[in-house]
């Protein structure tokens, strides 16, 4: 939740090859994204971060799309990491199929490890999701001649846009 | 003798010298075993660098250890879990009714085809040979296992199941598969082959079948890592998901797995987290859209007897392979030869647990017994102690005359007779000089190769053959030739430097 942490988690996630973008308001997190997707089919979850997004491309089924618009619930700044909780409204084909995703967060969701994330779902009876996803980077394969290569079938492209929620202290009274 | 429903060598234990000796001689397999060696140790040294890596594998073998003691206490208590969440739990003391249950779950759906995940249990079972009779298709969803499986081929690692191929013979087999002539090298090309050729997979699949690395008792969350995405894919598009397991993969908390799930990957290759990681607890609920029907295998098959047994420490792997990795002997071999689902140190101890199989025991001679695999064991297994107690325990016959039963009488009288003279000072004084200058003098012996005796001055010298039965040993080892004064005339003489 600390500026540390979303600090830390921008590196990590820019080890994997994702790239970090912070942005203020949510005015600027829908141009931010927008321009992301350019003129790419798209897909999205729906949520209150994700709705207000009008990307120029085509809207598409989630086989055809190119570029997938969803919203992760948790961070993890040690790896890097984005949380994904299927449900309502979120299905699986939207965050699988695309080849390109871009993932909403807003920075008071990052927690510092992945024991913290994962208390945030598991501490609490009847809060654990039927489905949560932990996502660190492109999907990779070594399986041809020990070849590094992205993108198999979850992801290639991995894009995060973390909104930065204004601190209590930040806050300037007039 | 083995039951026809315990674990099944795919190969004849006895015919283990031969295969050892062809994968020796086999190049692309050699490449690839040593790169990813060097690599995996590479990126080993720099994790364990960086982190507390003692604490964190006391905590992990800690976290292992309970499970395995509490097997049952938190087998129920998953059990209770799952069902309560509207799945179904189906034990299985056995691989064969492991088989027949998943072969029934797909049957009473009137599935035709059905895509897996990457699972040694599964390997374990012959799910796929057991699906196949039963008239459903199987489709391997792991990239490297799917190659594996196109070529009616075996794995040869545990998480590089195609580590004994090359990229021209993967271009054949898929040309050969589109019927379009593909670049060997392009091994984009080759991955864009696959991901169209499986994405046709998961979207017609009725059912989805992968194994666990972890269960939560507690929650009944189960957890499964991988790299590719096609987990995610086999448990989100089918309408049914099954999941093999075996019973010692439980965890008491999710906390003690929140720990696992990191240590899994540093162990095997450095990495903080797998780029996937799924927790599924029960069928899909909430409005996810994810399958509606969840069965949980647990997999016995000789496991129980296991943790009952002075072997139990074993259970606590985790599969993450770095035992693999560091054994010299896995190196020069590979997978194949173990001719097991588990090869490798691990292989090596659990193939004879589960397959009841004495012959199986030979697995325990492709070890030095130098160690690396205990220390590289992210769990603390003691991987050498039990290859030792596996060797007394079913006395496995040498590696080169391929014979199960005692050690030979020859071998037996040799050592022994060398015990008896060297227990006695005199004896070892008498013969440790002469004798080794005599051997020295019989057999041939040559001054080491420059460069690879660093240090040696004055002109050491090596017995690098020597005649039967001592050929055994010097085939593919170097004795060193005697110093000219023995250590402990030297010490007589000067009276350790008092006079």
């Amino acid at each position: 939740m600390s500026p540390r942490a979303v600090d830390q988690f921008t590196g990590r996630a820019a080890e994997l090859g994702v790239r970090v973008t912070p942005v203020k308001t949510s005015g600027e997190l829908s141009e931010t994204v927008a321009a992301i997707a350019a003129e790419r089919s798209w897909c999205a979850w729906t949520d209150p971060l994700v709705d207000p997004i009008r990307p120029k491309g085509a809207r598409a089924a989630p086989a055809q799309a190119d570029v997938s618009i969803v919203r992760a619930d948790v961070g993890i700044a040690e790896t890097g990491t984005v949380g994904l909780v299927h449900g309502a409204g979120r299905p699986r084909a939207v965050a699988l199929l695309p080849p390109t995703q871009i993932v909403l967060l807003e920075s008071s969701q990052v927690v510092d490890s992945v024991g913290e994330a994962l208390g945030r779902f598991f501490s609490v009876e009847g809060t654990v999701p039927s489905n949560l996803v932990f996502v660190t980077g492109p999907s990779r394969t070594a399986d041809i001649e020990l070849r590094q290569l992205t993108g198999v079938h979850s992801p290639k492209e991995i894009d995060v846009v973390i909104l930065n929620v204004v601190e209590r202290d930040d806050v300037e009274h007039d | 003798m083995p039951s026809p429903d315990s674990l099944r060598t795919w190969a004849d234990p006895r015919r283990l010298a031969e295969r050892a000796r062809a994968a020796v001689g086999d190049e692309t397999l050699q490449r690839n075993l040593n790169y990813a060696a060097e690599h995996e140790r590479g990126e080993r040294r720099a994790m364990e660098a960086r982190l507390d890596w003692p604490a964190m594998r006391e905590q992990a073998r800690a976290i292992r250890a309970d499970a395995v003691e509490n097997l049952d206490e938190l087998l129920d208590r998953l059990e209770d879990r799952v069902t309560a969440l509207g799945g179904h739990v189906y034990r299985a003391a056995t691989g064969g009714a492991a088989a027949r249950y998943v072969a029934d779950v797909c049957a009473a759906r009137n599935a035709g085809s059905v895509v897996k995940g990457k699972s040694m249990t599964t390997e374990e079972i012959e799910l796929n040979a057991e699906l196949e009779r039963r008239g459903i298709e199987v489709t391997e969803s792991d990239l490297g296992e799917y190659i594996v499986q196109q070529r009616h081929d075996h794995p040869s690692h545990i998480r590089a199941p195609a580590i004994h191929l090359n990229a021209r013979q993967v271009a054949e087999l898929f040309t050969q598969l589109g019927g379009k002539p593909l670049p060997a090298d392009s091994p984009e090309a080759l991955l864009a082959f696959a991901r169209r050729a499986l994405r046709e997979k998961f979207l017609q699949a009725d059912v989805g079948v992968t194994g666990a690395n972890f269960a939560v008792a507690d929650t009944g969350t189960l957890i499964v890592v991988e790299s590719e995405g096609n987990i995610r894919m086999a448990t989100s598009l089918p309408r049914c998901h099954v999941v093999v397991m075996g019973i010692e993969k439980v965890v008491r908390d999710w906390r003690g797995a929140a720990h696992l799930v990191q240590v899994l990957p540093l162990a095997a290759h450095g990495q903080r987290l797998t780029p996937n990681v799924s927790f599924i607890t029960g069928p899909a609920r909430y409005g996810d859209d994810g399958p509606s029907e969840l069965h949980l295998v647990l997999l016995d098959n000789g496991r129980r007897a296991v943790a009952r047994s002075a072997y139990a420490e074993a259970l606590n792997c985790i599969r993450c392979g770095a035992c693999l990795a560091a054994c010299p002997v896995y190196r020069q071999v590979g997978g194949h030869t173990y001719g097991s689902s588990y090869s490798g140190p691990i292989g090596a101890v659990i193939t004879p647990l589960l397959a009841e199989d004495p012959d199986a025991a030979a697995l325990a001679d492709l070890s030095s017994l130098c160690g690396a695999c205990r220390e590289a064991c992210p769990v603390d297994i003691p991987l050498d102690d039990q290859l030792v107690m596996l060797r007394r325990d079913y006395r496995a016959g040498s590696l080169a005359r391929g014979r199960k039963g005692g050690a030979k009488t020859t071998e037996r009288a040799i050592f022994e007779a060398w015990s008896r003279l060297w227990s006695h000072p005199s004896g070892y004084r008498a013969t440790a000089a002469t004798g080794g200058r005599a051997l020295f003098r019989l057999f041939r012996s040559a001054p080491g190769p420059a460069g690879t005796r660093a240090g040696d001055a004055g002109g050491v010298r090596w017995i690098d053959r020597a005649p039967p039965p001592l050929s055994h040993w010097t085939a593919n080892r170097d004795l060193r030739a005697q110093a000219k004064e023995p250590f402990h005339r030297r010490w007589r003489r000067s009276r350790g430097g008092q006079r």
